[in-house]
């Protein structure tokens, strides 16, 4: 059986659907069978990408309802990956129209049949982020290093928490090392510092990912681009949690020591 | 208090049931626990009605609609609302409800159900914030309750107490918390710290790794300086008022 993987954010237009597309295309092209769910309803674009928008039949709703027979009618086949499958959302609908205990129930079917279930998640912590999320084995939080993108993240990292979704990992998005050096954006460290939860990996701004998206060609496959190799690195982490991190600073500052002091403390004596 | 919490709490109070829905969680998060945990006993809450209490949650208009929906399904009524936010209240009763104010300063878990008959006053049995101190001598700042809070507070959440407030984790950006003792943060304060919210002055904030860019005690407030905050992230710092003002100094027990 898979897992669902859910990537979300606080604020609009970090990432995530830059993001979801990539980490697809990178464990299909890693061998893994992959479905990518837009779960931005209302407000698709994941098909763009992927470059698979005149192809939707059915989507999202169209399964929830059962106006298909299986799920699988409404899956479009990526053109370069027999193993990356889309599940479209609907473009026209209302957000409403589909329950977390729907989502629910259709990611455990879902994940029967991938390894991995990727769900772009709307930005935001309304009825479409909760739908994103309640279906989820786990969570990817995206992020860009300004302000008051961590600080809408931090809140979700909190809503997650609540829904005992816990030890979300961090995606840090368009970072850009002179300025971080210079001082004039949020340092690697710093983020971490506040959100305090595992990075899964850095992508480097890239010019390359807009026209690589709009030519529906996710970056991944790029060997030569940038941000590619930052997707490429984190796919390997998601298929194994222990491959280390590259480009990442060590976590030994006196704050990150005494954080887990305390959390050793918290999970000895969660119990009552 | 533990890092995942019911944002709804159901007491059986003596007029109906009072429900407290946490203010640091998501609205319909909320409504949907508040849905489950009505649905989920086979029609045993049916009938019966409910006060709830939303804390200083300022409640929108389709959010309202959301829970009157929500209680409807469940066959539930609603008794009234207790909020300390002038909007909610004005908003519940121009929908008709009954609107009453919840304690001011005190956790809003204090709340008490309302009547179900109007016009006659609230019923006297509020339970008390705190067990009363059994020796009735004004409490010294030690003998306050002091509230544990094992998790980070992040973005969103806050955390009011009547006693001493001690974080075992970061207070992140964004993050409240208010005490009307003292505030202690095991980890770093970048969020905002009230010490004192009773006009207590003689509280303070600890924090291992000071990096707020504003505190409070009682009615005064602290204004940080960019250029310190390397100093203070160094060394644990305490801030307490010393002759009228706010004074950050490391802290040395
Ligand atoms: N690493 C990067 N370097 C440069 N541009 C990027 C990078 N990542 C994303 N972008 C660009 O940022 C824009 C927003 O990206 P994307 O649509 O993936 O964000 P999103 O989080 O899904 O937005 P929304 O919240 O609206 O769904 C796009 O134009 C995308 O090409
Ligand atoms: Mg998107």
């Amino acid at each position: 059986m898979g897992k669902v993987v859910v990537i979300t954010s606080g604020k609009g237009g970090v990432g995530k659907t830059t993001c979801t597309a990539n980490l697809g295309a990178g464990l299909a092209l890693d061998g893994h069978s992959v479905l990518l769910v837009d779960g931005d309803i209302g407000l698709r674009n994941l098909d763009l990408i992927m470059g698979l928008e005149n192809r939707i039949v059915f989507d999202l709703v169209d399964v929830v309802e059962k106006k298909c027979r299986t799920f699988r009618q409404a899956l479009i086949k990526d053109k370069r990956f027999e193993n990356l499958h889309l599940l479209p959302a609907a473009q026209s609908r209302d957000k409403d129209a589909v329950s977390p205990e729907q989502m629910q129930a259709l990611c455990a079917e879902l994940k029967e049949a991938f390894d991995f279930v990727l769900i772009d998640s709307p930005a935001g912590i309304e009825h479409g982020f909760r739908n994103a999320v309640a279906g989820a084995d786990e969570a990817i939080v995206v992020t860009n290093p300004e302000v008051s993108a961590i600080r809408d993240a931090d809140r979700i990292v909190g809503l997650l928490e609540a829904q005992e979704k816990s030890n979300p990992r961090l995606v840090i998005n368009r970072y850009k090392q002179d300025m971080a050096r210079r001082g004039q954006m949020l340092s690697i460290q710093d983020v971490k510092e506040i959100l305090g939860i595992e990075l899964l990996g850095i992508v480097p701004e890239d010019e390359g990912i807009v026209s690589a998206s709009n030519k529906g060609q996710p970056a991944v496959m790029d060997r030569a681009s940038r941000a590619g190799e930052a997707y490429r690195q984190i796919v390997a982490r998601l298929v194994d949690p222990t491959c280390p991190p590259v480009g990442m600073p060590a976590s030994d500052s006196w704050m990150d020591r005494l954080r887990r002091v305390f959390t050793v403390s918290v999970g000895s004596s969660g119990a009552h | 208090m533990q890092g995942a919490v019911d944002p709804i709490q159901l007491r059986g109070a003596r007029h109906g049931i009072l429900v407290s829905v946490r203010e640091d969680v998501d609205f319909a998060i909320a409504v949907e626990a508040l849905r489950v945990r009505l649905a989920q006993e086979n029609g045993f809450y049916a009938g019966s009605g409910v006060s709830l209490d939303l804390g200083w949650r300022e409640l929108g208009e389709s959010e309202m609609e959301r829970l009157e929906a929500v209680l409807a399904e469940c066959g539930v009524g609603l008794l009234g609302i207790i909020s300390t936010s002038l909007t909610t209240r004005a908003r519940a009763e121009a929908r008709g409800h009954k609107a009453i104010i919840g304690r001011l300063g005190l956790s809003q878990h204090q709340g008490r159900a309302i009547r179900r008959e109007g016009g006659a006053r609230p019923p006297l049995s509020s339970v008390p914030a705190v067990p009363a101190d059994p020796v009735p001598l004004a409490p010294g700042p030690d003998k306050d309750p002091t509230l544990m809070v094992r998790r980070t507070l992040r973005s969103g959440q806050t955390v009011r107490y009547t006693g001493n407030v001690v974080i075992m984790g970061d207070v992140n950006p964004g993050a409240t918390v208010e005490a009307e003792g003292d505030v202690v943060v095991l980890g770093s304060l970048r969020g905002q710290a009230h010490a004192g919210t009773s006009g207590r002055e003689g509280s303070v904030v600890v924090a291992l790794a000071m990096l707020a860019t504003q505190l409070r005690i009682g009615e005064l407030i602290w204004v940080g300086e960019a250029e310190n905050r390397k100093k203070r992230e160094a060394t644990p710092m305490r801030a307490s008022v010393i002759q009228g003002q706010i004074r950050v100094e490391p802290f040395s027990a």
